[in-house]
């Protein structure tokens, strides 16, 4: 009996029962199933990818779309409204709604 | 039992599945204890000969035939092993350079190890190695592989092997007989 055999009892090292023989047969059918999910998964994986990054270029879209909508609107509003302020009170008018708003 | 002419045989005739049984029905213990005596713990080992199928399997198709496959199959273990040791180092609960105290925590932590007086005297010695010292000697002492296999193995040369492995020897024949 050669070393490798048994030198693993002087070393102190032991293994459940029936170890070897198991792994043996478990390591192969590892080789033969995981391929398959791993694929599974992989191509999963790549569909969720793609889903989160179609909604994500939808959501920036929306958002886009109506932030620019409601500055328009409130812009155009504001310039309607200026045509009513007297002309002494316009450089405060202007200040509170243009000025002070984007800070 | 299959022989190495075989396990060629399987990989010239691209019969990869049939070459990985036949490289367990081999070598399947030897890669368990070469990997264990590396990596200490039977779980890790557990897990390091997994990963070591899985690059057996997938290197098959593109082996060169340079070594013997055995000695290709003992590189591999021995790589995913140091892998491993490296990675659990990185995380902190590894056996490292702090003497044989932690090389003993590390070792006892492992419900799958058992310490008699023999084997704590080995161990001992073995601690006070250096970590290419250890892996030198446990490939030559315990897995019984030439120089020239190792020094494919690890990549080191022949000749700092042989040094390596005369040192530790040394240390540990006096250690032992000093201790048992």
């Amino acid at each position: 009996m050669k070393k490798e055999h048994s030198h693993h009892k002087q070393m102190g090292y032991q293994i459940p029962e029936g170890y070897l023989e198991h792994s043996k047969k478990e390591m192969l059918d590892f080789l033969e199933h995981p391929t398959k999910e791993l694929k599974s998964a992989e191509s999963s994986w790549k569909k969720n990818i793609l889903a989160i990054a179609a909604t994500a270029v939808l959501a920036v879209g929306i958002f886009s779309i109506n932030s620019y909508s409601t500055q328009d609107e409130s812009f155009e509003q504001l310039t309607i409204e200026s045509l009513e302020i007297p002309e002494e009170d316009f450089d405060q008018w202007f200040d509170e709604n243009f000025v002070l708003n984007d800070v | 039992m299959e022989t190495e002419e075989h396990i060629i045989q399987h990989i010239k005739n691209k019969q990869l599945e049939l070459a990985v049984t036949a490289i367990s029905n081999a070598y399947h213990e030897m890669l368990y204890w070469h990997i264990r005596k590396l990596v200490k713990h039977h779980d890790a080992a557990n897990d390091a000969l997994q990963n070591t199928y899985v690059r057996i399997f997938k290197g098959l198709a593109n082996f060169k035939f340079k070594s013997s496959v055995k000695t290709w199959c003992y590189r591999i273990a021995y790589n995913e092993s140091i892998r491993l040791v490296g990675q659990n180092q990185k995380l902190g609960y590894g056996n490292s350079n702090d003497g044989s105290t932690d090389y003993f925590a590390h070792l006892t932590a492992d419900p799958y190890f058992d310490l008699d007086a023999v084997s704590h005297a080995l161990h001992e010695s073995l601690s006070k190695l250096s970590e290419k010292q250890q892996r030198v000697f446990q490939m030559k002492y315990f897995d019984e592989l030439t120089f020239e296999e190792i020094a494919k193995i690890t990549s080191w040369n022949t000749n700092s092997i042989k040094t390596a492995f005369y040192a530790a020897k040394e240390k540990v024949t006096i250690h032992v007989m000093e201790t048992v």
